[in-house]
C-alpha cells in the first residue's frame, strides 16, 4: 500500500533532562486520500506531532517519511522543494497574516517563494483561490483586522491552499470560531478535499469535527496513541479503549431528551498532581484497571483489522 | 394560603428592557437592546448568542462590570422590589459575592499567578464575609474538596500556573460558592476547556444548582451544552433576544429562523 506519510517509533522530549515526553513512540501512516483525525485533550501531544510532521521541529528520535522520502533529518533548505507539498492551517487565523500586509500581499508572497510568474498571473492566481474559499476577490485589499473570524479562517485556508499543496495539516481549525461558522468551515475543507485531492491531518479536540472531515482516527493521551480506528462511522460505538469512551462520552447531545452528562454520578476525584505513572499512562483514570496496568506498558495491537487499540483489558 | 403560596414561589431576577450602549470613535453602538428575561432560583437559565451578540454585555451589566465607555441606556433589573441599576455604586457592589457570584470563560487569567490559592481564596472569601482567617481558611478547604480536589490543603499551596486549565476552573467555582451567592453568573465556563473536563465542570454547576437552589444565568455559544444543562433558554442575536423557551421546545419545535440555522449548524 503506498503512504502519502508515514511516522516511525517517533519520540520528543522536552526538558533539560528530557522528562517531559511530549510524544513517546508514536507511529502513523497516512494512505493518500484518506485523512487523519487526532484526537486528544490538551497537553495530550497532538500539537506537537503536528510541528514535527510538518517540520517545524525536529523529534528527539524516529523516522518520518513523506512522499518516500525521509524528512526528519532535512535541512530547511533541503526541505523547501516538499514544503510546497505540505501546508499548514494554524488555529489563531488571525496571528498568520500580519498585520501591517493586506491579505492579497500576504498570500502573494507564500506564492512568490516557489512559483515565478507575472504580476498578472499572480493576481489571478489569488483571486481565483479566493473565490474558492468563498471570500469575495476584493477582500484582498483589506487587512487583516478588518475580516471577521470567519473570512479570517477562509483567508488562511486560501493561503494554504493557493500552492495546491498534496498534505494539509489544520490544526484546531475550527475552536476559535463561533459554533454557527464551524460548519461552513468544516464543509468548505470537504468541498476543497474532492475539488483539489487534498489529504488531511486534522488535529482537534472536537470529536464531531472527526467523522465529518476524516476517513480514519487516532486517539492520543499522553504522548502515546491509544486507538487507531480506519473508518469514522459510529466512532462511538466501535471505540473500545477505556480513554476513548469517556472521550466519546463527555460529548454534548444537544439534545434534552436524553441527557446524559449531567445525571451521571458525580464522583471523580483530582489527585495528586502531576505524578509519573509507570506502566499503561491511563490506569489512574482507568475504572478497569488491574496489576498488570500499573506495571506494563501496553502495546498498540490489531485486534479487528483496521483497528488498533493499546490496552492490556482487549 | 394566599401568602403561604407567595413564600413557596421561587425567588427570581427579573430584567426588563434593558439596553446598554457603548460610546466609540464611530458613535453610538447599541450593544444591547430591549432584553427581558428572568433567573429563576435552582435553575439553570442559558443565554445563546454567537460574539458580538451582546450576551456577555448583559451578564456584566448585572453585575455592574461595564467598562467605562458602556452606558446603560435604559430597563430594570430587578431583585425583591429593588432596582440593581438605581442603586448607589458601592451599595451596588456590595451585593457582588452575596447575590452574584461570577465565572469567568479563561480560569488562567482570572486567577493571579502571584499568589497562592490560599491567599487568593481566603482573602475573596474575608471580603465578602466578616471571619476569622481560620474560617475562611477551613471554608475554602471544604469548598475545595466539594469540588473534587482529593488534598485541598496541599492545592491550596499552590499557584495558578501549576495548576492545569480544568482544575483552575474548579479552583474559581469553588471560591465562588464558598461566598454562597444566590445567584451564579457563568461566562462560557467551559468554552476553554476540554471536552472530559467540560463534563465534569458541567455537572458541578448542575449540582451546585440543585443542591444549593442557587439561579444559574449560563451564557454560552454552544448548543450542544444547553441541550445538556439548561432549563429555560434565550437566545441572542445582535443585541436582541429573537427565540425564548424551555429547553425542549428550543430543540423540538424552533420558531425563530436563527435558533433554526443554530440548530441546524450542529455537527453529529
Amino acid at each position: 500500500m503506498k503512504y502519502l506519510l508515514k511516522t516511525e517509533n517517533l519520540k520528543k522530549y522536552y526538558g533539560k533532562k528530557e522528562v517531559v515526553k511530549a510524544l513517546d513512540d508514536v507511529s502513523l501512516a497516512i494512505e493518500e486520500g484518506k485523512s487523519l483525525g487526532l484526537i486528544g485533550e490538551s497537553g495530550s501531544g497532538k500539537s506537537t506531532l503536528g510541528r514535527i510532521i510538518s517540520c517545524l521541529e525536529k523529534p528527539t528520535f524516529g523516522k518520518i517519511s513523506f512522499m518516500d522520502q525521509r524528512i526528519d533529518n532535512l535541512s530547511e533548505k533541503q526541505f523547501r522543494s516538499l514544503r510546497k507539498d505540505m501546508q499548514i492551517i494554524f488555529q489563531s487565523s488571525k496571528g498568520v497574516f500580519d498585520p501591517t500586509y493586506t491579505i492579497g500581499d500576504s498570500i502573494k508572497e507564500v506564492l512568490k517563494n516557489f512559483e515565478k510568474l507575472s504580476e498578472r498571473e499572480y493576481e489571478e492566481r489569488i483571486d481565483e483561490t479566493l473565490k474558492s474559499v468563498g471570500l469575495d476577490p476584493d477582500l484582498k485589499y483589506r487587512n487583516v483586522n478588518q475580516l471577521s473570524g470567519g473570512q479570517c479562517q477562509r483567508a488562511n485556508i486560501a493561503r494554504a491552499l493557493i500552492l495546491r499543496p498534496k498534505f494539509v495539516i489544520c490544526d484546531e481549525p475550527v475552536s476559535s470560531l463561533d459554533y454557527s461558522i464551524r460548519k461552513q468551515i468544516l464543509n468548505l475543507l470537504n468541498e476543497i478535499k474532492e475539488k483539489y485531492g487534498i489529504t488531511y491531518l486534522l488535529i482537534t479536540h472536537d470529536l464531531s469535527n472527526v467523522s465529518y472531515v476524516c476517513q480514519a482516527v487516532a486517539i492520543m493521551y499522553k504522548g502515546k496513541i491509544v486507538e487507531y480506528l480506519d473508518d469514522t462511522e459510529k466512532i462511538g460505538e466501535k471505540v473500545i479503549h477505556p480513554y476513548s469512551k469517556i472521550l466519546y462520552a463527555s460529548i454534548p447531545k444537544a439534545n434534552p431528551h436524553n441527557r446524559s452528562i449531567v445525571y451521571d454520578k458525580d464522583n471523580e476525584r483530582v489527585s495528586e498532581l502531576n505524578q509519573i505513572i509507570k506502566g499503561c499512562s491511563f490506569w489512574d483514570r482507568c475504572e478497569k484497571c488491574s496489576e498488570i496496568c500499573k506495571k506494563n506498558i501496553p502495546d498498540l495491537k490489531e485486534i479487528y483489522p483496521g483497528h488498533k487499540v493499546a490496552c492490556h483489558l482487549v | 394560603m394566599d401568602s403561604q403560596q407567595k413564600k413557596d414561589r421561587p425567588k427570581k431576577i427579573v430584567v426588563k428592557n434593558l439596553s446598554i450602549d457603548f460610546d466609540c470613535e464611530q458613535g453610538k453602538i447599541h450593544a444591547v437592546k430591549n432584553v427581558s428575561f428572568e433567573i429563576l432560583k435552582g435553575s439553570i437559565t442559558a443565554l445563546v448568542g454567537e460574539s458580538g451578540s451582546g450576551k456577555s454585555v448583559t451578564s456584566m451589566s448585572l453585575m455592574g462590570l461595564l467598562d467605562s465607555n458602556g452606558k446603560v441606556t435604559g430597563g430594570n433589573v430587578f431583585w425583591e422590589k429593588n432596582d440593581l441599576l438605581k442603586m448607589k455604586p458601592k451599595k451596588r457592589m456590595a451585593l457582588n459575592g452575596n447575590l452574584f457570584g461570577m465565572i469567568f470563560q479563561d480560569p488562567m487569567t482570572s486567577l493571579d499567578p502571584l499568589f497562592s490559592i490560599e491567599t487568593q481564596m481566603v482573602e475573596g472569601i474575608r471580603y465578602h464575609s466578616r471571619c476569622s482567617k481560620k474560617e475562611a481558611y477551613e471554608k475554602a478547604v471544604k469548598n475545595l474538596f466539594d469540588m473534587g480536589f482529593d488534598e485541598p490543603e496541599k492545592l491550596m499551596k499552590k499557584r495558578p500556573f501549576e495548576l492545569s486549565g480544568g482544575m483552575c476552573q474548579r479552583v474559581m467555582i469553588a471560591m465562588m460558592i464558598a461566598l454562597e451567592p444566590q445567584f451564579l453568573i457563568a461566562d462560557e465556563p467551559t468554552t476553554a476547556l476540554d471536552v472530559t473536563v467540560q463534563k465534569q465542570i458541567l455537572k458541578k454547576i448542575y449540582r451546585i444548582c440543585h443542591e444549593k437552589n442557587v439561579g444559574v444565568l449560563f451564557i454560552t455559544h454552544d448548543l450542544g451544552v444547553v441541550g445538556e444543562i439548561a432549563d429555560k433558554v434565550y437566545i441572542m442575536q445582535k443585541g436582541e433576544i429573537v427565540d425564548k423557551g424551555n429547553a425542549f421546545d428550543i430543540f423540538d419545535r424552533p420558531n425563530h429562523s436563527y435558533t433554526k440555522k443554530l440548530i441546524a449548524s450542529i455537527i453529529n
